[in-house]
This record gives C-alpha cells, sequence and structure tokens, in this order.
C-alpha cells in the first residue's frame, strides 16, 4: 500500500482580489522507505506540497490519501493524531522549546507518556545514537546549530513515526555540519524509514534516492537519483 | 482510566510548572498583581468581619437587658439644645413606677481632667460621677476591689474606681488598691479597678476612666445636683425590652410634662438601637469597602488578561510547535489554564500572607479591627481562581487557534 498518494492537488492562496495557485495539480506517490526530495526554488510550491503533505495545510481542491484514508474527511482530532504518531517534522529553525532540555524536548511529543520508562529510555537511546549522549540536560542555547538539529531529529523520531517530513533541515548549518546531519538521514532512511525533504541545494537533494522538481507549483521532473 | 488521567494531570503540571519557571519576570509581575490584589480583598473581608465581631461585642457589653438614658435628643442637631434633662424626680419615678426595672443607676461626667498621683499626671479624658452599683449596671467586671457602694454615694465619700489604664499607668509595680489619687484637689482613694477593655471610639479610651460617687463630684466641682447626664437601667426579663422601653419613654414624656406635638428631650438607646446603628455603620464599611475590592479585582483581572496574552504572544512559537507535534487543542487550553490557575492559586497564597501581615499591622495600629478566619482564606482564593480562570479563558482560547503552519513559516 501507498504511504502517500495525491491526485490533482491543488493550492490557491487569496491575497484580496487577486488568486494565486500554488499547486497546480500534484500527483504524488510515496511508497514506504522512500527517501525523496522536493526540490525547486523559492515560490515553486515545495514548502506548501510538504505542509498539506504533513496535515499543517489542507488542499484546495483534489485529493490526498494518507495510508489509504481520505485526509479531508479525517476529524481535527484524528489529524492531530496522525501528525503526533505517524509523522515526525524537522524544520530548518529547528523549533526546540528554548526552556526545556534536550532530552525534555526529545520527549515533547511523546505527550503523557513522557515519564514511562520506556518512552525515557527511547530518547536517552535516540540521543545516543545521534552523539549527544553527553548533552543530555542541556538547554538548546548550550547547544550548536548541528547539535539542535540532531535533538530534533530524534525528536522526529521518538514515536517511531512512519514518514519524516524535513523542510530545509540544513538551511541554517554549515556544509560540513549540513553533510553530518544528511548521513542521519540516510542512515535512518536504510533502516526503513521514509523521508520527504524540502530543499532548494540540488547538493542536499542528492542525499535522497528519488528526486522531484517542482517549478511553478507543478511536478517538472521526477527521477531516482541512486 | 485513573492512571491515564493521572498522567495526563502530571504531565500538564509538568509542563506548566516548566513553563512558568522559564519566565520567571512574567511569573512575578503577575504573581504581584494577584497577591496585592488578594490582600486587599483579603483585608476587606476581615475587616468586615472584624466590625461584625466588634458590633456583637459591643452589644453584648452593653447588655440585652438595658437601656441607656441620655439627656437631649442625640439624632436632632439642634443648636442650643439641653442636655441636662434628666433629674432625680425622673430617677425616682422609674424606680417606683418603671415595671421591671431592678436597677437604675444616674451619670454626670467632667470631661478632660488632670488627674495626679505623686509626680506623675495624666489628663483623663471622663470623670464620672455615678452611685453604687456603676460597674454592675455596665457589665463590667472589676479586675480588683469592689464597686461603689449606697455608702459611698450617701456619704459622698472621696473614693474611686479606675480604669485599667490608669492603673497601668499610676501603679506599674504596686496595687492600686487603697493609694490616694488626685482628681485636680481632690484627693481621692481607690477601691476598685476595671478590667480592660477592647474598645476604641467614642469619647477616648473607655480604659482611662475614672468614676466617683456622684455626690462627690457634685459636691466637689459644684455642679447642678438635681440633674443628670445619662441613666443607665437594667430590666428584669430581656425578651420584654420593646415593651420596657415604650413605657419607659411613656413615664419620662409624662414627668417632663411634654405636649403630644413635642418631640423627646431624651433619648433612649437599648442594644437593638446600637445594633441597628452599627449594622448601618457595617453597611456603609461593606459597600465602601465592597466597592473598591470589586473595583481592584476587575482593575487586576484586566491586568491579568493583558500579561496572559503578552505570554501567549511570547509563545507563540511554542504553542504553533506543539499543535504541529499533534498535541490536542484542549491540552494546550488545559495547559494554558492550569498555568493561570497555579500562578492565581500561589499569587492568592501570597496575598493571603500579605494581608495578614497587613492586617496585623492595622490592628496593631488599631486603626480597624480585622478578623482573619476560614471565611477570608476561602473567599480570597476562590476570588483569586475565579479572576484567573476568568480572565485567562480568553487568551487561552487564542492560543489553541494559533495556526501551526503560520508559526513554523515565520
Amino acid at each position: 500500500m501507498n504511504l502517500i498518494e495525491t491526485q490533482n492537488l491543488r493550492k490557491v492562496f487569496k491575497q484580496g482580489e487577486v488568486e494565486i495557485e500554488v499547486l497546480k495539480g500534484i500527483d504524488l506517490t510515496v511508497k514506504k522507505g522512500d527517501f525523496i526530495s522536493l526540490q525547486g526554488t523559492s515560490g515553486s510550491g515545495k514548502s506548501t506540497l510538504l505542509s498539506i503533505l504533513g496535515l499543517l495545510d489542507s488542499p484546495t481542491s483534489g485529493s490526498y490519501f494518507f495510508k489509504g484514508e481520505e485526509v479531508t474527511k479525517l476529524s481535527e482530532e484524528r489529524i492531530s493524531q496522525i501528525r503526533n504518531q505517524q509523522l515526525g517534522f524537522v524544520f530548518q529553525h529547528f523549533f526546540l522549546i528554548p526552556y526545556l532540555t534536550a532530552l525534555e524536548n526529545v520527549l515533547i511529543p511523546t505527550l503523557y507518556n513522557k515519564n514511562s520508562k520506556q518512552s525515557q529510555k527511547k530518547a536517552r537511546d535516540l540521543l545516543a545514537l545521534l552523539n549527544l549522549q553527553d548533552r543530555l540536560h542541556f538547554k538548546p542555547a548550550q547547544l550548536s546549530g548541528g547539535q539542535q538539529q540532531r535533538v530534533a531529529i530524534a525528536r522526529a523520531l521518538i514515536n517511531e513515526p512512519e514518514i519524516i517530513l524535513a523542510d530545509e533541515p540544513t538551511g541554517q548549518l554549515d556544509s560540513r555540519t549540513g553533510e553530518e546531519i544528511l548521513n542521519i538521514f540516510q542512515k535512518i532512511n536504510d533502516q526503513g524509514k521514509t523521508i520527504i525533504l524540502v530543499t532548494h541545494d540540488p547538493k542536499v537533494a542528492g542525499f535522497a534516492r528519488q528526486s522531484i522538481i517542482l517549478e511553478d507549483g507543478q511536478i517538472v521532473s521526477q527521477k531516482l537519483t541512486k | 482510566m485513573l492512571n491515564l488521567w493521572l498522567k495526563k494531570i502530571s504531565f500538564l503540571f509538568w509542563l506548566g510548572q516548566k513553563s512558568l519557571l522559564a519566565y520567571k519576570l512574567r511569573t512575578f509581575f503577575v504573581l504581584m498583581a494577584i497577591a496585592f490584589g488578594i490582600s486587599s480583598i483579603s483585608i476587606v473581608i476581615s475587616s468586615i468581619d472584624g466590625a461584625q465581631k466588634k458590633a456583637v461585642q459591643i452589644v453584648n457589653w452593653f447588655g440585652p437587658d438595658a437601656v441607656f438614658v441620655l439627656g437631649g435628643d442625640i439624632y436632632s442637631r439642634a443648636l442650643g439644645q439641653r442636655r441636662y434633662t434628666l433629674s432625680l424626680q425622673d430617677l425616682k419615678a422609674i424606680k417606683e413606677h418603671l415595671p421591671g426595672v431592678y436597677l437604675a443607676v444616674p451619670m454626670r461626667a467632667i470631661h478632660n481632667i488632670q488627674v495626679r498621683y505623686k509626680d506623675k499626671n495624666m489628663q483623663v479624658n471622663s470623670v464620672i460621677g455615678s452611685t453604687a452599683h456603676y460597674a454592675d449596671s455596665w457589665n463590667w467586671p472589676l479586675s480588683e476591689g469592689r464597686d461603689l457602694n449606697e455608702d459611698d454615694y450617701k456619704r459622698a465619700k472621696r473614693v474611686a474606681l479606675i480604669g485599667a489604664n490608669l492603673a497601668r499607668f499610676f501603679f506599674p509595680d504596686s496595687n492600686p488598691l487603697g493609694k490616694t489619687l488626685f482628681v485636680q484637689n481632690l484627693p481621692l482613694q481607690v477601691v476598685g479597678v476595671l478590667s480592660e477593655r477592647d474598645f476604641s471610639g467614642g469619647s477616648g479610651d473607655i480604659n482611662k476612666r475614672l468614676i466617683m460617687p456622684l455626690t462627690t463630684l457634685t459636691k466637689r466641682f459644684n455642679l447642678n445636683r438635681t440633674y443628670y447626664r445619662a441613666l443607665r437601667l437594667k430590666f428584669l426579663f430581656p425578651e420584654n425590652m420593646q415593651f420596657y422601653a415604650q413605657n419607659l419613654e411613656s413615664l419620662l414624656r409624662y414627668t417632663h410634662k411634654l405636649r403630644p406635638e413635642e418631640p423627646n428631650d431624651f433619648t433612649i438607646l437599648t442594644a437593638q438601637d446600637i445594633l441597628k446603628f452599627l449594622s448601618m455603620l457595617k453597611g456603609g464599611l461593606v459597600l465602601f469597602l465592597g466597592l473598591t475590592a470589586c473595583i481592584t479585582s476587575i482593575i487586576g483581572g484586566f491586568v491579568l488578561a493583558n500579561l496572559f496574552y503578552l505570554n501567549i504572544e511570547e509563545r507563540k512559537k511554542e504553542i504553533g510547535l506543539k499543535l504541529a507535534l499533534g498535541y490536542p487543542k484542549e491540552l494546550i487550553l488545559a495547559q494554558v489554564l492550569l498555568e493561570s490557575l497555579l500562578l492565581c492559586l500561589w499569587g492568592g497564597l501570597l496575598g493571603l500572607g500579605l494581608g495578614y501581615g497587613l492586617g496585623l499591622l492595622l490592628n496593631k495600629l488599631n486603626l480597624i479591627p480585622l478578623q482573619f478566619s476560614l471565611k477570608t482564606f476561602s473567599l480570597s482564593l476562590v476570588s483569586a481562581l475565579a479572576i484567573g480562570i476568568g480572565f485567562s479563558f480568553k487568551p487561552a482560547k487564542t492560543a489553541v487557534n494559533i495556526s501551526p503552519l503560520e508559526v513554523l513559516k515565520s
């Protein structure tokens, strides 16, 4: 079964009287284990597409099936549940909560199970896997950009989601650190996680197995890179 | 099920406590705003309660079986009004003809008199002349010695009862009984000391009184001997006070030869009248202080609402992120409400402490009698929580409606 399937997905923003069509009929299929890069210049619609795929926004028309469920028909509660359980987000600006430690930030998506032994162990294991075992109790401000993004990746992985959605995850990092992060994504993908990564940088896109290029709201190229 | 709820609550508390500690300055401001509001509310409640307690105490001292009659109409403030209208004849008529009366004690007073003992001097507000059973008639127990008696009165003896403060001032280390005080140049031997009464108001400190036989006072200070300033009467059955008072009024109108259209030239005060007057005072107090407290709370509430909004604005990113990570909206709502609840609870407790401290100070300064109780405590706390919930609801709703997408884009 496809994890994600969209048919003729359109998104129109209204600015006063003017309508701007940001996505013009996207047909996309994502299978388990895919590592897809969504590439495009600024304004190409890649981030909007990622927001819709991440259930943070809804399409103006077209259909979107997430593991066979028609997303536009789901309740708000169910959408929150999917976002929490089946999607992991990694953002360009990390978005860590400044007053929580690395460990606490990782535990944020576990909600009420934060204190369970299982969650605690998993969070520590993930941070150790990402080489942050000696930074568990550091606040974000005490961590480097790369370390912060690794904490964010651990946070995205804590609930063992089906798909990781990453929006310009290396945008704020120098190239060496960026490469480290992308290697982590590759490792995660090797372990079977599906990843959709948005970037404008062809080098970054090169880390994915499949590259989709968007231009002016349409997919203009879709090819396997590896 | 219970386990899940406990987990949810402990998680909420964890989130709340973390963010309150993270934004220390804001937390401090909110705490102080609530604390000051609550301290004023608690002072208002306890001063109203204090006034009530005082009123009950005053009425108890006054006695439900007693009447105090004053010359002149104290309610009308007519100039040139005669204040010495109660006479020896009135007293006789009361004793002989008024049913139910078992004690009738006349009084007159001179004011601002120098009292001296050895080299100590004191300006005494009221020096009173009375008859036997003075202390008894005022339900005023003696801490030492005896009350005035018939013999003192008949023979115009140079004896005196003194208030507790006089005793403390003149005889700090010795027993006042048998000592001789000088009221101006009149030597008086102390035969009794009145116990202390916690009462402020009226004409000066009532613990600073000196009472001598009425005959001694009129003789030595050259006062008119036929008129009194006031009479204190005690009756047998308190349940009949209304009728006693009516009879007394008729009798005095008769002995004063007042025509039907003429107003009373005397005033009868019963415990009921005192209570009515005190209730009126209390009513004014409740209205004034209550209004002040209400306005304070409302202003405080708006300040809080403003701070809560600011807080939401400041934490937009965090809330948007949580929503993006799949936090249910109810959880965000509950978190914001819980935070304000915690703030109000702590602020409330702080305010109570502050109010209590201020109350002790005010009590010490003898400004307002304050009565702290469980009622003060619970009412103040309930208002704190109500203000907290009431004024944080809107900001909490705003938080829930934050769009995670907008926040993440920004």
